[in-house]
């Protein structure tokens, strides 16, 4: 038998194609019993999201599983194969399992880490179980895939996201503000990081900004750009009174905001909180700024810094996410490898009690009137001693399934004891 | 042993546990484990039911103790961090909460068992209402320290520029300071009915409405915290104290009014 899976997702596959492809509701329990009366799948499962759809299987070894998933979509969604074929990708056996895995954990996501997928792969799971697509080896998989999902996130929760200067730049502030909705911006200057900064805040929930610039006229622009007021860089600290955060970015050769300037404005604030993002070199905004009560000053340097801690942490959660995916595969296939001798030890724990029970009743006949006690502590006896003796070939067949040679072990015992499916006859006297 | 000691001892090791495993995980820089939060919710139900146990065993709600009373301020401030951590995933709040409480419980448990209510009051229910305030206003007060611990914790790392794993689980700044907020407004509205019970229930005893209040040293106490947190009340809604500052005397009140509360039933019982 082999797991495989089949699909595309946003890699491979634009979103005019995905969305054609999109299974929900009626469409989902079509496909889920299109699937369920194919004889060719022994289990399946269809993981639909806005990023990928993706159909999960078990079937005969066989090389033409991409086939089946290709005739499975076109029949479903009407579309050629001609016009999807080459975005599809397909994997069997191990490649299957780690890239459940791996989308489980975030890892193959368009935002590194992102936990939603882990509950769409659960919904999956769900409608699949419900409709009895999902068999005893799907539902392990996916068992298993969500303990390693949640076991990454658990253990290496910060910092997975997307690291830029802007996005460190919005967190610092909802760290300080909570909400961004409330807050009102001003950007001092026309850098691009600094635009890029007010996009990011924009984008974070900021509604109101204040645009200064030397030329008044390149200030009206990005106030008609962005949706607010103009304000001349003479203007900028009078317009702070009612401002929250600001983004520096100008090229002026000396500090535009010195202590004492805002000293003066934090007094006439009230002493609300204050956030500025200086990200000119030279700097725009005392660095003593910072000394101040409620006034939070980061230049370009801190915020690079912390970018870097965040993407240390970003590639640590890579490396650990594999780390957990090598173990939790080593784990699945271990158990799915014992899966496999599993009739092979059916067979033999037959051929034994079918050994057994034929001679216990050649005894009792021999050792003529029992007691119906005597009878039981014999049967109990004789099912014991075979138990026992099976007991330890029956654990390392399990144990080599798992190994290379695995195989082997599994062909031996079968040909010492004749244990193929139709060689079931009574043993000789 | 009585049953109450046997889940008031389990409680608290459940939220030294807690607390452990808390700063376990800030000393790995690791996110606090499930378990912790599990090993608190344990702790929480042993602590409900120590005090389940102790009320049926004396017949009334554990409000005229000191160990009663102390246990009780504990159990609240739990249930209110909890609440606040689930409902703003304030993981550092719930993880920080048992520090206090823990203070509390060890306090509760060497204070002196003594029946305090005076038998020949005839409002029992009164008493039991006008106690209930002033332990619902100390604990919305211990809030107030734990959020303010917070909210200086984390200033502290954004104006040192140096961001943790753990600094996710501050909150932030503006919710930390609502928390404050709201708890000190809670805790002085509480504070203001008991007291006003609490003169009403002396007029009863003694007939009059002030002249008992100086004998009283816990009535003094409370209007001394009612006079310190109304100060601060005033002071933050007219922006005369903001940030830091209002978080510094938050603290700074608390510590007072903890240190006052003991030191008032110890002379209570001295005299």
């Amino acid at each position: 038998m082999q797991i495989f899976v089949a699909g595309m997702n946003h890699n491979t596959a634009p979103l005019a194609l995905r969305e054609r492809f999109s299974f929900s509701g009626m469409s989902m329990d079509q496909a889920l019993e299109s699937l369920r009366k194919n004889p060719t799948f022994y289990e399946s499962l269809v993981l639909s999201t806005c990023n990928r759809t993706e159909i999960y299987g078990v079937s005969e070894i066989s090389s033409d599983y991409p086939q089946w998933v290709t005739e499975t979509l076109t029949k479903q969604k009407g579309v050629p194969a001609s016009e999807f074929g080459h975005c599809l990708y397909a994997w069997s056996g191990p490649d299957a399992v780690e890239h459940l895995f791996r989308v489980v954990c975030g890892l193959d996501s368009m935002v590194l880490g992102e936990s939603e997928v882990l509950g769409q792969v659960k919904k999956a799971y769900e409608k699949a179980s419900a409709a009895k697509n999902a068999g005893k080896i799907l539902h392990r998989l996916f068992q298993q895939s969500f303990h390693v999902g949640k076991s990454v996130r658990s253990s290496y929760a910060g910092g997975c996201a997307e690291v830029s200067v802007s996005s460190v730049a919005v967190e610092l502030a909802k760290k300080i503000f909570n909400v961004l909705e409330d807050c009102r911006v001003m950007i001092v200057g026309a850098g691009e990081t600094g635009e890029q900064t007010l996009k990011h805040l924009l984008g974070g929930g900021v509604r109101s900004i204040v645009a200064s610039n030397r030329s008044y006229e390149r200030a009206c622009e990005m106030a008609r750009t962005y949706g607010g007021e103009a304000a001349t860089l003479e203007d900028a600290l009078g317009k702070m009174l009612n401002v929250d955060i600001v983004i520096s970015s100008t090229a002026a050769p000396h500090v535009l905001f010195t202590k004492d300037q805002i000293a003066q404005l934090m007094l006439a604030r009230g002493g609300r909180p204050m956030f500025f993002i200086d990200i000119a070199v030279p700097r725009d905004v005392d660095a003593r700024v910072n000394e101040l009560e409620n006034v939070f000053l980061y230049n370009i340097d801190d915020l690079k810094q912390i970018c870097e801690e965040k993407t240390q942490q970003r590639e640590l959660y890579v490396a650990q996410s594999r780390t957990w995916i090598a173990k939790e595969m080593e784990k699945f296939f271990a158990w799915f490898a014992a899966l496999g001798v599993a009739p092979t030890i059916q067979r033999l724990s037959d051929r034994w009690e079918q050994v057994r029970y034929t001679e216990l009743e050649k005894s009792i006949k021999k050792l003529g009137q029992l007691s119906e006690d005597q009878k039981g502590e014999i049967d109990y006896l004789t099912k014991r001693i075979v138990s026992q003796i099976l007991h330890m070939p029956k654990e390392q067949l399990k144990r080599f399934a798992n190994r290379k040679d695995g195989y082997y072990y599994t062909e031996t015992l079968s040909d010492l004891f004749k244990l193929t499916a139709e060689s079931q006859e009574p043993p000789q006297e | 042993m009585q049953l109450s000691t046997v889940f008031f001892t389990a409680a608290l090791l459940g939220y030294v546990l807690d607390l452990g495993l808390f700063l376990l995980s800030i000393g790995l820089s690791r996110p606090p484990l499930r378990t912790q939060r599990w090993v608190l919710y344990a702790a929480f139900i042993l602590h409900t039911m120590s005090l389940l146990a102790s009320s049926l065993h004396a017949g009334q709600c554990p409000l005229f103790t000191m160990q009663g009373s102390l246990s009780l301020m504990a159990w609240l401030t739990i249930l209110i961090c909890v609440l606040l951590g689930l409902r703003f995933r304030l993981n550092a709040l719930e993880g920080l909460a048992p520090i206090l409480v823990i203070i509390l419980m060890v306090a509760s448990a060497f204070a002196v068992h003594r029946v305090a209510l005076p038998l020949n009051l005839p409002e029992k229910a009164w008493i039991s209402f006008h106690a209930a305030l002033y332990f619902a206003a100390y604990s919305a007060f211990a809030v107030m320290f734990l959020a303010s611990c917070l909210y200086l914790l984390l200033e502290n790392q954004l104006k040192r520029r140096h961001l943790t794993v753990f600094t996710g689980d501050l909150g932030s700044l503006a919710l930390m300071d609502k928390i404050n907020y709201v708890a000190l407004g809670i805790g002085v509205l509480c504070l203001t009915v008991g007291i006003a019970t609490g003169i009403g229930i002396l007029k009863e005893v003694h007939g009059t409405w002030f002249s008992s209040m100086g004998s009283d040293p816990k009535m003094a106490a409370a209007l001394f915290t009612w006079v310190l947190y109304m100060a601060l009340l005033f002071a933050r809604s007219t922006n005369r104290l903001r940030g830091r500052k209002v978080a510094f005397v938050s603290m700074a009140g608390f510590a007072v009014v903890f240190v006052t509360f003991l030191g008032i039933h110890h002379l209570d019982k001295v005299l």
